[in-house]
């Protein structure tokens, strides 16, 4: 089983075009930022769009081929959706909404309830299924949701932003149990994330979406190792750049930097927050790359303080909040940079 | 948090209260005419019971019309934009803005017995519409329809589409999803445009005697009833006017937490 996705849809300023193919064994974390096309992804696959040209195929059945080729309307394709505000029916319960799917697909009143209790239970909600939307928690009415699209025995499931509006105390038992009910699903599933945190909790596969495009497809460390862009560095966090590298220096446009590998022509240059230095006074001595900048941020994650600075090449360092609290980076104003040639890892772009 | 009310300049206050006048010594008026002592006596009279029979029977049927054609013309509009859809909808609009006898005029050239339509039916089947109950009706129907349809349209425009995506991802059938998860989350503004209709076509006058006539009994509704007392006791015509004041603010009252929600 599987589900290959090869086509064209223009949405507004929205140009999507893609070519990619899921299996069954992987559950794919689409990220990229806001207005990149992953709802209308989504949207496209669940038939609430239809291509401009292209195929949609499921297990080899086609659910799309283009203008009057083969649409199949959503109600025919067995797909399970669950938007990010849940978007439970108000004036049902939690066990009709979930009884909704299999009702509509024929099931007796008697069997659909049955059905949509199995699945409330699953979700640990059992107890619940007399209640309306408007009485649930957010992390409850996600999980009747979730238990509402599973419920119509979907061969695909999408899910877009699951944890979206769900409280942070709530999001990471929601996330644990999501990934669990991911796993034992037998379909194609595709969540759309907003943190790497989410991805790496519920995927085994990040697919990464800009303007359209997929920019990038793999598991984490790929992703880590070789960003493919600036977004993509940023959502793993490590400084990235795109640059010309010429005998050991690389020109990323507007400002150099000194590595220490000897590749020439286009480039990606990339180096962890935690191997840039940080001074209030020029540092002497070995760093080849050293530069003064502005502070933009400074944010204390638990044992580590992230610091931004702006000016040509606008990087993020990780130092303790000792060596913060010496540097006192709460007064702002400028500071010196430094990274070590060798801490830079450059691959052809 | 300061009250809307209280940094109002004083002019304002004392327009709004003329304003308010405007609107409340007709009412005053209407009570100060009133034969209070023989007013339930009045009210009682066979011809009065019998044009308020007339009215409430010929606006609840017409009502029941504008939902059964209204609705689905209301899906209609609320869907995509196009010159088709604008046309159609600036000749819903159109007999709310039109004078009544206007549009009565228009209904005697399409309906009357020498009509367009009424014409060819009048002479196959020996049925026309003037000068029946069924002609006010249509009268009331024609007149009401709009307010019905711009309710329930601006409910579905109003509405979250996505819900009626979920349902098709559930797998419903277009039938399945107006009937359990369409009308139920428009419900407010159906009942709504509902109440409206009936409040306007109770209170129909040109365009039903312009197209449907003036007989005791068969289309004289209460506002045609009002009209004709008025030639012979403006008294009774108070008492007519303070009934229908009674159930049209009672339409207003059972409404009220639709157009005023509470702050």
């Amino acid at each position: 089983m599987s589900l290959v996705a090869d086509f064209a849809r223009k949405l507004g300023t929205l140009d999507l075009e893609l070519a990619i193919e899921l299996g069954v064994q992987e559950t794919v974390a689409l990220v990229g930022p806001n207005g990149a096309g992953k709802s209308t992804l989504l949207r496209v696959l669940a038939g609430l769009l239809a291509v401009d040209r292209g195929r949609i195929e499921l297990d080899g059945v086609l659910l799309d081929g283009g203008p009057g080729a083969g649409f199949v309307p959503p109600q025919e394709r067995r797909v399970g959706y669950v938007f990010q505000d849940s978007l439970l029916f108000p004036g049902m319960t939690a066990l009709d909404n979930v009884a909704f799917g299999p009702r509509s697909r024929g099931a007796s009143r008697s069997e659909a309830r049955t059905t949509a209790g199995h699945w409330l239970d699953r979700v640990g909600l059992g107890q619940l299924g007399d209640l309306r939307p408007a009485a649930l928690s957010g992390g409850q009415a996600q999980r009747v949701a979730l238990a509402r699209a599973l419920a119509a025995d979907p061969r695909l499931l999408l899910l877009d932003e699951p944890l979206a509006a769900v409280d942070a105390t709530a999001r990471v038992a929601l996330r644990r149990e999501l990934r669990e009910l991911l796993d034992t699903f037998q379909g194609v599933r595709v969540v759309v994330v907003h943190s790497i945190d989410d991805a790496l909790a519920l995927a085994d596969r990040l697919l990464v979406l800009e303007e359209g495009r997929i920019v990038q497809s793999g598991a984490l460390p790929e992703l880590v190792a070789r960003p493919a862009s600036r977004y993509v560095a940023d959502l793993v966090g490590i400084n990235g750049f795109r640059g010309l590298a010429a005998a050991g220096v690389v020109d990323v446009g507007g400002a150099e930097l000194v590595v220490a590998q000897k590749t020439d022509g286009p480039v990606y240059v990339t180096f962890h927050p935690r191997v840039v230095s940080v001074f209030r006074e020029r540092p002497s001595g070995s760093p080849r790359n050293v530069w003064s900048a502005p502070i933009v941020s400074v944010e204390r994650a638990l044992e580590r303080v992230r610091l931004q600075v702006g000016g040509a090449l606008p990087v993020v360092a990780e130092i303790t909040p000792r060596a913060a609290a010496e540097l006192r980076l709460d007064e702002g104003g400028d500071v010196w940079v430094a990274v070590k040639a060798t801490e830079i890892t450059v691959t052809s772009a | 948090m300061i009250e809307p009310a209280q940094h109002l300049p004083r002019g304002i206050r004392t327009l709004a209260l003329c304003a308010a006048m405007v609107l409340v010594l007709p009412l005053v008026g209407l009570a100060s005419r009133a034969p209070w002592g023989t007013l339930v006596a009045q009210a009682l009279a066979p011809e009065v019971l019998d044009a308020l029979w007339l009215s409430l029977g010929c606006s609840t049927v017409a009502t029941a019309f504008t939902l059964v054609l209204g609705l689905p013309l209301a899906l209609w509009l609320a869907g995509a934009d196009g010159w088709l859809r604008t046309l159609v909808r600036v000749l819903v609009t159109l007999p709310m803005v039109l004078p009544p006898v206007v549009g009565g005029v228009a209904l005697l050239f399409a309906f009357g017995r020498n009509g367009l339509v009424g014409g060819p039916v009048a002479e196959w089947f020996g049925v026309a519409l003037p000068f029946t109950s069924g002609g006010v009706v249509l009268a009331e129907a024609y007149i009401a329809l709009p307010f019905f349809v711009l309710a329930a349209e601006g409910g579905l425009r109003g509405m979250d589409r996505r819900y009626v995506e979920a349902a098709a991802t559930l797998g419903a059938s277009p039938w399945r999803i107006l009937t359990t998860v369409t009308l139920p989350l428009i419900a407010p503004s159906l009942r709504a445009g509902l109440l409206l209709a009936w409040a306007r076509a109770l209170g129909e006058f040109g365009a039903t005697i312009t197209f449907a006539g003036n007989l005791a009994g068969r289309t004289r509704t209460m506002p045609l009833e009002v009209y004709a007392a008025l030639e012979s006791s403006p008294e009774a015509a108070s008492v007519l006017s303070l009934l229908l004041v009674l159930f049209s603010g009672g339409v207003l009252f059972a409404l009220r937490h639709h157009w005023f929600p509470a702050r």
